[in-house]
């Protein structure tokens, strides 16, 4: 896993909780790490489990809201850090098929050995996106987060619904339509 | 406050970080000086290909721009409306513009061409891929070109425009016109050399009809030898002049296309045997006979042009005579192939004179050639026979062909398409009626029509000498005041006369006179066919064209004004052999007179016996110069008749001159002339017995 969703995901524990909490969850797990990140290093999956795991225990809050959360402050820093992506698009609809079509490939580009989630769009009609995530990470409330954010980005009214495709979360379907 | 463990650990970790991220950028940026180095390496090899494609593009262009600037090729590219969107220099220069003048103007304005757009659409289907039309220059000046067109399309295939290959023309158009004007030019020159060549026969002919028909006027008075010889000369070359001058004057109508195919109906057979006769005549004066063999299939007259055929015959035969001293000359027809309407026939010339070399042959049918030098000196002759010959016969699709052995004899054939007609051939007639033999022309009158004096005697004086009945008209109009007066058997009509020309005389004496129904004869010394059509389209029935000899004078006053005996039993094709006439008779002559009217050959040989020996024995004992003058005279013709040429000479002889020689010779003459038709009058004897067993 990229480098960047770690030192954000302690960014923003950091925030919320302060560093001793930061401390804590890295002092709790067994990381091979040892809890040294930087935005440009890869780093393994299990880590980030364990991280969020001991977070979620530590302030009693569930995992997939961690991960929701997580994903709408991750936002924040795709848009400061990556503006183009974003400027590139007139609405919600399009940035979202965006993602799989073109920032995915640009991402490729950069990180040969970023392990990214498919994300396939499909307009049913003017008001209605079907979206399908598909990742062996199973981090589709992180993704949730990340859709409300973008949609509320470009200013859209709209209602999201989710629909798990396989029991284990690693297929699900949004439905996401404009009121 | 945060524990100070915390903050130790919270710095190391952010040490080690640093350290990492220091270490993963120092090596991200070695791999970026990597890519970096690769990419520039890329980059010289894209550069060097670009630069050899760019290169050979380059070369490819200008190779292609040279030769269309080598060849001169205007270029034009334009939009579907015919907007000019580019030009190259060449184009330019053909239109006089500048590139700036002509980018955006429609190439319509700069063709001269009504239904351009039309043209431009044909392009486009294809149906026409060039176009020969004048672009108008900046200058208002027109120049001829040649454009061909291409379309153009875009990326994805659709038509966008148009390029135009414009080739100048303007070259080709001058030399076009030149040659125009040349070819007016020569054939401007050509008319001129006709009409030159026609005025030139009518002026040349009148003349040298006077000269020949005042020496056979000269001929039949009293000459002496050497006058004889002197007068024969001139005779001669007259004649060689007329055949001259008839020969130029084919030649330059075959090549004017002034002679046209008229196909007639004819009795080939006829042709033929008149034909065989004119040569009979020439032929006496040598060791030469004239055989003529007909094929019995031909049978019924033929469809095809009697006046060319008879000229390639004459041709053929004159020279096969020329070139033969002594031998034959075999005229023959021979069906080659035959339907019910058609039938090839080969016609064919053999002769068993001089004969030819592989070389001289090679020579005879080009103009004014001849086998060679020693023969024009020898044998005389223009050359032309044969190329005029080769001329006809191409005109009536066929071809001559020719075998010759050098010292042995010649043969010239070739075979002709003819058509059938289911009209048999006529019954054999008399021939002519020669010289000699004396028509009665008693009771006929005869009108001669014509301005020329000399002409007026030649002709005159020979009707005299036939005892013609004849009234003389200077022009037209007083031939015309004569048939209102008085009826004619026959009328002679020059063409060409003061105050009323023939023409118009014979229009107004058949519509208005006592002699419509009069046979009129064209006189004409115009060679050209049209002359004679015209004269036998308006209402004439026959001409003779000056000069001409006795002979042929004598034919048409036969033809038209003695009648003919029929012949019953003498039809061609008949089985029967030819009747073989006693050796030392004149064969030839009988032949030519009687051909194979045996019944009056025989007619003839009795009364021959009833009239002549009471006559022979007046004249052997009598002395009195006078009355044997007279009998002489009486004589001589019907020796002729019956074959006795040689014994005719005699008579002839010393009646020509009984007044101007010695009474012993007289008698020695006499003497020779009773011993010879002793003899002869046996010969008679036993040629009516088999004639008339021949004829029974």
């Amino acid at each position: 896993m990229k480098g960047i969703v770690f030192t954000e995901f302690l960014d923003m524990v950091e925030q919320e909780f302060g560093y001793e909490t930061v401390d804590h969850i890295i002092e709790a797990s067994k990381l091979e790490s040892e809890g040294v990140y930087t935005s440009v290093g890869t780093y393994p999956f299990s880590e980030m489990l364990q991280l969020v795991s001991n977070l979620s225990e530590k302030i009693q809050v569930e995992i997939p809201s961690l991960l929701y959360a997580f994903g709408k402050y991750l936002f924040n820093t795709f848009l400061s850090s990556y503006p183009a992506f974003f400027n590139r698009c007139e609405d919600g609809f399009s940035f979202l098929d965006s993602i799989d079509s073109y920032i995915h490939i640009e991402v490729k580009k950069l990180y040969h050995d970023a392990e990214l989630p498919a994300f396939e769009s499909k307009r049913i009609d003017d008001k209605n996106m079907e979206l399908i995530y598909r990742s062996s990470r199973k981090m589709s409330d992180f993704a949730e987060g990340l859709i409300d954010k973008s949609m509320s980005y470009y200013k859209h009214d709209y209602v999201l619904s989710k629909e798990l495709l396989n029991a284990d979360g690693s297929e699900v379907k949004f439905l996401i339509t404009l009121k | 406050m945060i524990d100070i463990d915390i903050l130790k650990r919270k710095l190391d970790r952010e040490r080690k970080a640093r350290k990492q991220a220091e270490s993963i950028l120092e090596k991200k940026a070695l791999e970026l000086y990597q890519a970096n180095l690769e990419l520039k390496q890329f980059n010289d090899e894209l550069e060097i290909t670009v630069k050899s494609r760019s290169e050979a593009l380059f070369r490819s262009e200008k190779k292609y721009r040279e030769i269309m600037e080598n060849m001169r090729l205007g270029l034009v590219e334009i939009d579907l409306e015919g907007k000019i969107l580019k030009t190259n220099e060449v184009y330019n220069h053909m239109t006089g513009y500048s590139e700036e003048e002509l980018l955006g103007r429609n190439v319509k304005t700069l063709v001269n061409f009504t239904d351009f757009e039309g043209a431009l659409n044909d392009f486009k289907q294809l149906a026409q891929t060039s176009l020969e039309l004048e672009i108008i220059k900046k200058d208002g000046s027109h120049h001829w070109v040649l454009i061909s067109g291409a379309p153009i399309y875009d990326e994805s295939n659709k038509l966008v425009g148009r390029i135009g290959i414009h080739y100048d023309l303007s070259e080709q158009k001058k030399l076009e016109k030149a040659l125009i004007e040349a070819k007016d030019k020569a054939e401007d020159a050509q008319r001129a050399e006709q009409q030159f060549l026609a005025n030139m026969s009518h002026e040349i002919r009148t003349p040298l009809n006077a000269i020949i028909g005042m020496s056979h006027l000269l001929e039949s008075t009293k000459l002496d030898q050497e006058q004889q010889e002197y007068l024969h000369l001139i005779l001669n070359g007259a004649n060689l002049l007329q055949s001259l001058l008839s020969d130029i004057l084919d030649i330059s109508k075959i090549d004017a296309g002034k002679v046209n195919v008229v196909n007639d109906i004819f009795d080939l057979t006829e042709v033929l045997r008149r034909i065989k006769e004119t040569f009979l005549f020439k032929a006496r004066e040598k060791d030469l006979s004239i055989d003529l063999s007909i094929d019995p299939l031909i049978k019924y007259q033929i469809n095809a042009d009697p006046l060319l055929l008879n000229q390639v015959l004459m041709n053929l035969m004159s020279n096969a005579e020329k070139f033969t001293e002594s031998g034959s000359v075999h005229l023959s027809a021979k069906v080659l192939a035959k339907s019910d309407k058609a039938m090839t026939i080969e016609f064919m010339v053999q002769d068993t004179g001089i004969g030819m070399s592989e070389e001289q042959l090679n020579r005879i049918f080009k103009r004014f050639q001849q086998a060679n030098e020693v023969i024009s000196r020898d044998f005389g002759g223009t050359g032309l026979g044969l190329f005029i010959s080769k001329k006809i016969l191409h005109l009536l699709d066929s071809s001559i062909e020719v075998k010759s052995t050098l010292g042995e004899g010649s043969s010239f054939s070739f075979k002709l398409e003819t058509e059938l007609t289911n009209l048999p051939n006529k019954p054999l007639k008399g021939s002519y009626q020669s010289d000699q033999l004396l028509a009665s022309y008693e009771g006929k009158h005869i009108l001669v029509t014509e301005d020329n004096s000399m002409n007026q005697r030649y002709i005159t004086s020979l009707f005299k000498k036939w005892n013609v009945s004849y009234d003389l008209a200077v022009n037209g109009l007083e031939a015309y005041q004569f048939c209102q007066q008085k009826v004619y058997d026959l009328i002679f009509m020059d063409l060409q006369m003061p105050v009323m020309d023939g023409i118009e005389a014979t229009q107004k004496i058949q519509s208005e006179s006592v002699n419509t129904e009069t046979p009129i004869i064209a006189l004409t010394a115009s060679t050209f066919l049209s002359q004679k059509n015209k004269a036998l389209e308006n209402g004439m029935v026959d001409f003779i064209s000056k000069p001409f000899v006795p002979f042929h004078l004598k034919k048409v006053l036969d033809k038209y004004l003695v009648k003919q005996h029929t012949q019953h039993n003498a039809e061609l094709g008949s089985t029967k052999s030819e009747f073989v006439y006693h050796q030392e008779l004149d064969t030839d002559f009988l032949q030519e007179a009687y051909g194979n009217d045996y019944e009056s050959a025989l007619e003839l040989f009795e009364i021959f016996l009833e009239t002549v020996p009471e006559q022979m024995e007046r004249f052997s004992s009598n002395n009195n110069k006078d009355v044997n003058y007279n009998i002489l005279h009486k004589v001589h013709p019907t020796f002729k008749m019956v074959g006795l040429s040689d014994l005719s000479e005699k008579a002839k002889s010393l009646h020509d001159v009984i007044n101007d020689i010695s009474q012993e010779d007289i008698k020695s003459r006499i003497k020779i002339i009773q011993y010879k038709y002793k003899e002869d009058v046996q010969i008679i004897q036993s040629e009516i017995i088999k004639l008339q067993e021949y004829v029974t």
